[in-house]
């Protein structure tokens, strides 16, 4: 099973091969989690609606068609279901909530830090987050996609469901987005980038 | 920034998504472009910390949880299959046996109800007067013992087996095993004798009166001999005796009565079709009346003559014009009464017959022929007076008298009518009511969005600076 390519295991979970969603899972859980939580934010919203993507591939199996990449197939459904959860959250959570979720500002690329470093990087963490959660869904969207899942601009645009022109825009205008945000505080802590 | 500077492809040449030539462009451009180049460093400078942030690895039990989610919705979905499934042979199945019940109970009634009705009907009506005709095995019963069945007999029974009971009691054992029995079905079917190896004169079932109060049923009965004694038939072991329609020949005068009460749900359309059924068994209306008291409750009574073959089909018909309350019959054997006024007729015509052909003979003197017109006259008021006599035993005989007493159900058509009228005139003023309460509450109503309206606005507002502060924090 490891050796097959995606959309063989999913077309051998289709046929009813239960352990090829222990392989998806394996394959899958902690990048469409990833995706998900730099998305909202919340682990343990992330956390569920990575549950509801596994879900909806075991509810659709027999609708799956190998036509294109299972990769964005399976980002399409966490996309779809994080717009779901965000447009209802938009109506739900009124008030705008403070960082609540502690998990957010663990695991940093940081062997053996030191304590100052340790907060720096602290520091850092949350001004890239904060930074990224403040752009709007679609820019915050592509860039995650292109960023932290390394994906071209033609399979985001699938998995978003816009042409490719629009995918560029909204990277391109991210990034300047980010460029703002994140330079002063760069500039802190690199010596400046002008 | 200068059109010639290339700023908006660099985000796509970092992600290396440019075309070849394209990319060799931008990488000739930037060689020699200050201004570029370093924005391509801004941007990889930005990339480079947008990877400072880490997400967390899912915990172990993810994997557990959906594989448990997946079977308990799996579980679900079955349940709910299963529901459906349930339902989908509930609901025919539901329907099924609703209709059958339905079948089952409508039969049923209909079955008791016909069998009451023919019962009282055929108990009142059918066997009254009627000969029977039994087979008769030689030599066992004597006359003398056969008249032991002139009787009469009254029982109050809540059931035909204790009715049988009761006149196998009354009737006896008639030397050994000559005995009658009445059958022991329900007593609404009738009373019906069975002669077992008994040779007697036919009787007839004299007067019956079956009445049902309170679900308490009381029969009483009387059997007569019959005077003009029947033919037998074939012999048999045992025969259960049938009624059969009455001869009409000499010697079968008999006078019938019956007095029919029936519940009716319309009081002027049942003397309407008791009127027209008396006109289509060519019988005559003899008498009539029809009330209607202050409640609009109709009632009225009807003395029907009917032609005496017409009168046990003429009793059925009249019972399904409304529910029986109570059937009474009567018959009465003018058997004697005409055979007597018939001698005396007869012999009155010899001396009239004789008195006139001296008369005519002229063989008298004239104070003779004052004397025999003196005697004439008295002979022929007799004679007259004998014909009319035997006219009306004959009328009587002809048609028989049926009296039916009616009225209407407590709750009448008419009410009912009323209140169906009162109900639909309550839901138009409700409805009128409510429109008109929809038309009040319309201005009200847009008055509460506009309010409504503005509140979110101004809630609105008032996040939007609170974010703003929080920012600005």
């Amino acid at each position: 099973m490891q050796d097959l390519k995606d959309e063989e295991v999913m077309l051998e979970y289709q046929k009813g091969e239960v352990s090829a969603m222990d392989e998806l899972l394996r394959r899958y859980k902690n990048p469409i989690y990833h995706f998900i939580f730099r998305l909202t934010g919340n682990s343990t919203e992330a956390e569920d609606i990575a549950q509801e993507v596994f879900l909806r591939i075991h509810e659709h199996k027999d609708n799956y068609r190998p036509t294109g990449k299972f990769s964005t197939w399976i980002f399409s459904i966490a996309h779809n279901l994080s717009i779901s959860r965000f447009r209802k959250l938009k109506w739900l959570m009124f008030w705008p909530r403070q960082n609540d979720d502690p998990e957010a500002l663990v695991d940093f690329e940081s062997p053996d830090p030191s304590p100052q470093e340790e907060v720096a990087a602290n520091e850092m963490n949350e001004v890239v987050k904060n930074s990224i959660q403040g752009l709007p869904f679609l820019q915050r969207e592509a860039l995650i996609l292109c960023e932290y899942e390394k994906m071209n601009y033609e399979d985001i645009a699938r998995i978003l469901k816009k042409s490719p022109g629009t995918v560029k825009m909204l990277i391109y205008r991210a990034r300047q987005n980010l460029k703002i945000r994140l330079l002063p505080i760069v500039k802190e802590f690199k010596g400046g980038l002008r | 920034m200068n059109k010639c500077h290339i700023n908006n492809k660099l985000s796509r040449y970092l992600d290396n998504e440019l075309p070849e030539k394209e990319k060799i462009k931008v990488a000739e451009h930037l060689k020699t472009c200050l201004v570029c180049s370093d924005e391509l460093e801004r941007l990889k400078a930005v990339s480079e910390k947008l990877r400072i942030w880490h997400a967390p690895d899912l915990k172990d039990d993810f994997d557990a949880h959906v594989r448990n989610t997946i079977v308990a919705r799996e579980l679900e979905r079955g349940a709910v299959k299963m529901k459906k499934k349930t339902w989908a042979v509930l609901i025919p199945s539901g329907a099924l046996a609703g209709i059958l019940v339905f079948v089952l109970v409508v039969g049923s009634m209909q079955s008791y109800i016909k069998r009451g009705l023919e019962g009282r009907l055929r108990l009142s009506g059918d066997e009254i007067g009627e000969e029977y005709s039994p087979s008769y095995d030689y030599g066992k019963a004597s006359p003398k013992q056969a008249r032991k069945m002139d009787i009469s007999a009254r029982q109050k029974a809540n059931d035909g087996k204790t009715a049988a009971n009761y006149f196998n009691d009354k009737f006896g054992v008639i030397e050994g095993k000559d005995y009658a029995v009445l059958e022991g079905g329900e007593i609404s079917n009738g009373v019906k004798l069975a002669f077992k190896d008994a040779q007697y004169e036919p009787y007839y079932l004299n007067s019956g009166n079956l009445r049902e109060d309170a679900g308490e049923k009381t029969m009483w009965a009387v059997y007569s001999k019959a005077e003009t004694p029947v033919t037998p038939k074939a012999e048999g072991p045992v025969i259960v005796i049938q009624p059969s329609l009455p001869a009409t020949g000499v010697g079968n005068w008999i006078i019938r009565t019956a007095t029919v009460r029936l519940e009716v749900e319309n009081g002027r359309e049942a003397y309407g079709k008791i009127s027209q059924l008396c006109q289509d068994f060519g019988g005559y209306l003899a008498n009539s009346n029809f009330y209607e008291d202050r409640d609009g409750l109709q009632s009225g009574s009807v003395t029907l003559r009917i032609p005496k073959d017409k009168f046990t089909v003429c009793l059925d018909k009249l019972g399904t014009l409304g529910k029986v309350e109570d059937i009474q019959t009567n018959s009465q054997d003018v058997s004697q009464q005409y055979t007597a006024l018939k001698s005396q007729l007869d012999a009155a015509m010899v001396v009239y017959n004789k008195m006139l052909e001296a008369l005519q003979k002229r063989q008298v003197t004239i104070p003779e022929a004052v004397r025999l017109e003196s005697e004439l006259t008295p002979v022929l008021r007799r004679v007259e007076e004998l014909k009319n006599h035997i006219e009306q035993l004959n009328n009587s005989v002809s048609f028989t008298t049926i009296n039916v007493n009616f009225h209407e159900t407590g709750v009448s058509t008419k009410t009912l009518k009323q209140s169906v009228r009162y109900i639909k005139e309550s839901l138009i003023n409700a409805g009128v009511k409510a429109v008109k309460f929809i038309a009040i509450s319309i201005p009200f109503a847009i008055a509460g969005i506009v309010f409504l309206g503005l509140a979110i606005i101004i809630i609105l507002v008032v996040r939007y600076w609170i974010v703003k502060l929080f920012k600005q924090n």
